[in-house]
């Protein structure tokens, strides 16, 4: 796209857009809500942090309460910390501007990032240059590790994760068409289904239930899950292993900047880095943070677009 | 002169409800309409406030013509003309005093009547409270009117249209749902009252035995022609009863 | 001879849809470790929690059950004020869109009405989850929004609804009024709008009660109503807490529907005074003396003190977003609405066309087709159970003496009817798609869970709807059928049910209307329809293709909506 289509296509976008403001602007006022925004602006600016509710919901807030206390003393700013509904919502709320430091996926924070001009990836754990996914299988299936991609569960019934995971959809759907040369949809047989609810937790427990015989998810939250004792590995075995892909982040909204002054956010990714503090670095489920590039995540982009994700 | 109808002819399409008609109607006058259904009684007293538009010809009320008369002279006209239909037009799933209040809806305006439905004042209660005494269901003043019985509801409309101070009450065959005694008692006490008053009545009857008795004056209508006006008398009632 | 044809057709379209959707009854058995895991569920329905399943994990800060009263007062509470907007929207609107305030018949009011109730039509045709999805992505995530999206489709409803009240409404005391002297105002307002407070606060509470249903769905999207609570103790895997949830939702809607129905009698037939019939009595022992009731003048200001109350009581109304940010994201929002082929064309919307054309080619018939088959099959299964369940339950039947008539059967006859009347009620108190949710963690991904969810829930309103017109149809047909030693069977297959033929039908297509309308969100949860793809859009940030398949599922739901209206009207005739 050219510079002079560009700014057509910006027009025309803004054009509508405009046209939507004032109108919502007028219900938005007439409801009362002036008094929030007002107070919004007298109130003093805090950095909001959320993440993609990949694991156990009631479990994110507390374990993100040391990387608050920590953040907020190292930058001497306020931190609060900030539930999100599903994966869409935090790229969402993201692109809103009401969240700004998000421990995103690799495919949410791509598109995060895709939407918001200047955003940064900044940090990323120290396994997440090399994540990858597995594929379990239900006991009864007898199906049992191998180096090939195993075939034989075309005819079985498989889940995905959540449609926005990284490790859980995207990925898996990649490899599977590597492997097979046949969108997932096309691969299986029988209809493949996804987690609408509950991340990588319940693609685990569907397949220990034997509910769904094959599932693909996270790796380091399968290995958490069977460490924890939340399922057992005897009933739902690894079958096969990924290559490696990148994929977790903390991606930063370039609006801190305005909030806070300038050079914030090279201060915080120094903060992130820096950081040894075990109980901190336990709101990633990782022993260390290492810096992180936009740049890195090109691939995920690449693969987003070619199943369709992104375009 | 109080109502006066010059030559007067209503036509729905083409049917012809009432032709030619030349009547006047003093100030006091108490009249009955009489006639086989069909006749053109209820036209009539459309035509006397103004409900329905002669298609020829004038009505003239207090030497206004119904025809021409528009925006707040109309209502002024309007409001001096209370009106009983047959169903009576009451509000069921209200009081009687809020009943009586809507005789005054066209005095009144929209934000006073507001007021006497949702918080009568305590003056207004004592007027509507007398009126009820006077048509004799004083103690229903805050009954609800589907809790009354037919005859105490047709009570409720008669006071309605006293409440409004007119200076004509059309009454369209008022008594057509209850049993003759009943029926006698509330055309009694509707002349009476007009009497009182010195309110010009026009009622349609059905029963004619009841229109010999308490009118001097009856019009017969058939066919939507006046076949007899005057007192009443047995052959002409007869003669309009009668059977082709 | 209509009604067996009508019979034969709606056997058609049953089975033509249940083909259509692939519904085979095989899905319905989960295999052997889904029947595991469905047990469980379902027998920890017998367990409710009524602590954390999982003690360590909440520290402690507040007990279970106060987060259980939380979450219910957040989901009334936002019922309360979305009913607050929505009455206020379907007023102006019902009263604009009759014609009971006319003083006279012109053009531009006869306008004015039909823009009216097009612009109603239009607002309720998408359902209140896809209007919040669309609002939470325009204007961010704040409570506002959710209140916003429930109040626009209800406002439509209400207005809807309302002008027809207005315009059904006895007009004889608005006549003498304006006869008398008074406005087409005056007489719309005395003559017309108290006759018909009655029929409009009946309908509002009805509303109110589903307005609670919705808050609760309107969880799944991320307000935190019952619905959150649910879709994360799901997540935890918490399925007891899952079970305390909806025990205490059904109890709430089932005292709404309670407390809803006395409200209702007594607004129609009124308190009669206590006092006796004496003459002579004052004005003030009269005043005070006047019939009236307690219990309803103490629930209508409850009422409103509540949705003053939830307005006030909320301190989050807004997304805390600054207001240039706010209208910067919603020109964005705009942006991202535009089709992409449109966009990559630089706004040449000549490209819009082929864009639709491709994407309803690719998938948007099909999940139109199955969004239609889905709620009109599940619509006469729910119609087909409901027939039988009504021969069992109706009161006039359901007793030792049916329609007054000494007959056999005794005491258990009674309780398997009041059972059934019970079941009912449980049933239309379960919003569909909490209902779904959980019958998917049951028989997993199928098309059978949303036909069931739907059934489920339109049955129980069909079952009530229908008994009482069966219970108030008189025929002494019946009855002669009956004395002459007749079954119930008999005497409803035969009498009862020609009789009061056309007023279930009516009730049929005014639920398959709502049907189609909650079809287009369903498939939300994952089985192929129009939900399906919304999601799928709402997952890749597609808005373009998203409002695509909102606008497909509106015209879908504005086409079912018409001819509904259309074939009611007939058969009120």
């Amino acid at each position: 796209m050219n510079s002079r289509n560009r700014s057509i296509s910006q027009k025309l976008k803004s054009s509508i857009g405009s046209a939507l403001a004032v109108t919502s602007a007028v219900v938005f006022t007439s409801c009362g809500d002036q008094k929030n925004a007002d107070s919004d602006e007298g109130a003093k600016p805090s950095l909001v942090i959320t993440a993609i509710p990949d694991e156990k919901v009631s479990d994110q807030s507390a374990k993100f309460q040391a990387l608050q206390a920590y953040l907020a003393k190292e930058l001497s700013i306020d931190v609060s910390f900030s539930l999100s509904n599903d994966y869409t919502a935090a790229v969402e709320r993201f692109k809103n501007g009401e969240v700004h430091l998000v421990w995103f996926g690799g495919l949410t924070g791509v598109q995060a990032r895709a939407a918001v001009p200047g955003a940064r990836a900044i940090a990323q754990g120290d396994v997440d240059p090399q994540y990858k996914s597995y594929f379990i299988a239900h006991k009864s299936t007898g199906l049992a590790k191998s180096a090939e991609f195993p075939e034989a569960i075309k005819d079985m019934t498989f889940t995905f994760g959540s449609k926005s995971s990284t490790s859980g959809r995207l990925m898996p759907t990649y490899f599977i068409m590597q492997e097979t040369g046949k969108n997932p949809d096309d691969f299986f047989t029988k209809p493949v289904q996804f987690q609408t609810t509950g991340g990588h937790d319940a693609t685990a427990r569907a397949v220990a239930s034997g509910s769904v015989q094959v599932g693909a998810l996270s790796y380091k939250k399968y290995e958490s899950m069977v460490a924890d004792g939340d399922i057992s590995a005897e009933d739902a075995p690894i079958i096969w292993e990924t290559p490696d892909y990148a994929d977790y982040n903390l991606t930063v909204h370039p609006a801190l900047e305005e909030m806070f002054g300038a050079g914030l956010i090279d201060k915080l990714q120094k903060v992130l880095v820096d950081c040894t503090d075990k109980e901190v670095l336990k709101a990633f489920n990782r022993d260390d943070l290492i810096a992180a590039k936009n740049e890195e995540f090109e691939g995920i982009e690449k693969v987003a677009k070619e199943v369709g994700l992104m375009r | 002169m109080m109502l006066d109808f010059q030559s007067v002819t209503l036509r729905y399409g083409g049917i012809v409800a009432l032709s030619e008609l030349d009547l006047k109607i003093e100030q006091g006058e108490q009249v009955c309409l009489i006639g086989p259904s069909g006749a053109g009684k209820s036209s009539f007293l459309g035509l006397c406030n103004g409900r329905i538009q002669a298609t020829n010809g004038k009505v003239i009320l207090h030497d206004r013509d119904f025809g021409q008369t528009r925006g707040k002279e109309l209502t002024r006209l309007r409001s001096q003309i209370a009106w009983i239909p047959q169903d009576l037009g009451l509000i069921t799933n209200l009081r009687v005093n809020q009943n009586v209040a809507c005789g005054r809806a066209g005095q009144k305006g929209f934000w006073k009547l507001l007021m006497s439905l949702l918080w009568m004042g305590r003056g207004e209660q004592q007027v509507v409270s007398q009126l009820l005494e006077r048509v004799g269901i004083a103690e229903k003043i805050f009954a609800r009117v589907d809790h009354l019985s037919g005859g105490q509801q047709q009570r409720v409309a008669i006071a309605r249209a006293l409440y409004q101070e007119p200076r004509v009450i059309l009454a369209d065959e008022p008594v057509s749902a209850v049993d003759p005694e009943r029926a006698r008692s509330l055309v009694e006490l509707l002349t009476t009252v007009a009497r009182e008053e010195a309110i010009t009545l026009v009622m349609s009857l059905h029963d004619r035995h009841l229109a010999q008795r308490f009118f001097d004056r009856v019009i017969g209508l058939r066919d939507g022609k006046v076949v007899f006006d005057g007192a009443p008398n047995d052959e002409r009632v007869q003669e309009l009863y009668r059977l082709d | 001879m209509r009604r067996r044809w009508f019979f034969l057709g709606a056997l058609f379209f049953c089975f033509w849809g249940l083909w259509v959707l692939e519904a085979n009854p095989v899905e319905l058995i989960p295999n052997q470790g889904g029947q595991k895991a469905a047990a469980d569920f379902v027998l920890s329905a017998l367990h409710p929690a009524f602590d954390y399943e999982d003690s360590e994990l909440q520290g402690g800060e507040i007990s279970f059950l106060s987060k259980v009263l939380h979450a219910l007062w957040t989901t009334v509470k936002y019922a309360l004020v979305a009913m607050s907007l929505a009455l206020v929207i379907g007023l102006i609107g019902g009263v604009l869109g009759s014609r009971a305030w006319w003083s006279e018949s012109r053009f531009s009011l006869e306008v004015l009405r039909i823009g009216v109730r097009l612009i109603a039509t239009a607002a309720r045709s998408v359902h209140e989850l896809l209007w919040a999805i669309l609002f939470l992505a325009a204007f961010g995530t704040s409570p506002l929004v959710a209140v916003l999206a429930m109040s626009l489709p209800y406002g439509g409803t209400l207005a809807k609804v309302f002008s027809e009240l207005f315009d059904e409404a006895d007009g004889s005391a608005a006549e003498v009024i304006r006869a008398t002297g008074g406005s087409g105002l005056v007489a719309f307002f005395a003559g017309i709008m108290t006759r018909s407070l009655p029929d409009l606060a009946t309908y509002a509470l009805y509303r109110l009660e589903c307005a609670i249903r919705s808050s609760a769905v309107l969880g799944f999207v991320g307000i935190p109503t019952m619905g959150y609570e649910i879709k994360t103790a799901f997540e935890d895997g918490h399925y007891r807490e899952i079970w305390t949830y909806v025990y205490v939702l059904l109890i709430v809607v089932v005292f709404f529907e309670w407390w809803g129905s006395r409200i209702r009698s007594l607004l129609s037939k009124g308190v009669t005074s206590p006092l006796s019939e004496e003459k002579d009595q004052s004005l003030t022992d009269l005043w005070k003396g006047r019939g009236r009731s307690t219990f309803l003048r103490a629930s209508l200001v409850l009422i409103f003190l509540g949705m003053i109350a939830g307005w006030v009581t909320e301190d989050h109304w807004g997304a805390g977003v600054k207001w240039e940010q706010r209208v910067k994201n919603l020109e964005r929002f705009g942006g991202e609405l535009v089709p992409y082929s449109v966009q990559e064309a630089h706004g040449d919307w000549s490209q819009l066309t082929p864009w639709i054309e491709s994407k309803m080619s690719a998938e948007g018939a099909e999940a139109v087709w199955r969004t239609f088959h889905l709620g009109t099959s599940s619509i006469l299964l729910a119609g087909a159970v409901s027939l039988v369940v009504i021969l069992a339950s109706a009161r006039t039947l359901a007793s030792r003496a049916p329609r007054g008539i000494r007959s056999g059967g005794g005491f258990l006859r009674e309780a398997f009817g009041m059972f059934l009347r019970g079941s009912a009620m449980l049933a239309r108190a379960m919003p569909e798609y909490i209902l779904a949710f959980l019958l998917l963690q049951v028989f997993g991904p199928t098309i059978w869970v949303l036909i069931f969810a739907l059934a489920i829930h339109n049955g129980g309103i069909l079952v009530r709807l229908g008994a009482e017109v069966v219970d108030n149809t008189s025929s002494q047909a019946s009855e002669v059928i009956l004395s002459q030693g007749g079954s119930r069977a008999s005497a409803f297959w035969s009498t009862l049910l020609p009789a009061s033929f056309n007023r279930l039908i009516l009730f049929l297509f005014y639920r398959w209307e709502s049907c189609i309308r909650e079809a287009t969100v369903l498939g939300m949860l994952g089985v192929s329809s129009l939900g399906f793809l919304i999601s799928n859009a709402k997952t890749a940030f597609y808005y373009d293709e998203m409002i695509l398949w909102v606008f497909l599922g509106a015209v879908l739901v504005f086409v079912g909506d018409v001819s509904s209206d259309l074939v009611r009207g007939r058969l009120r005739r």
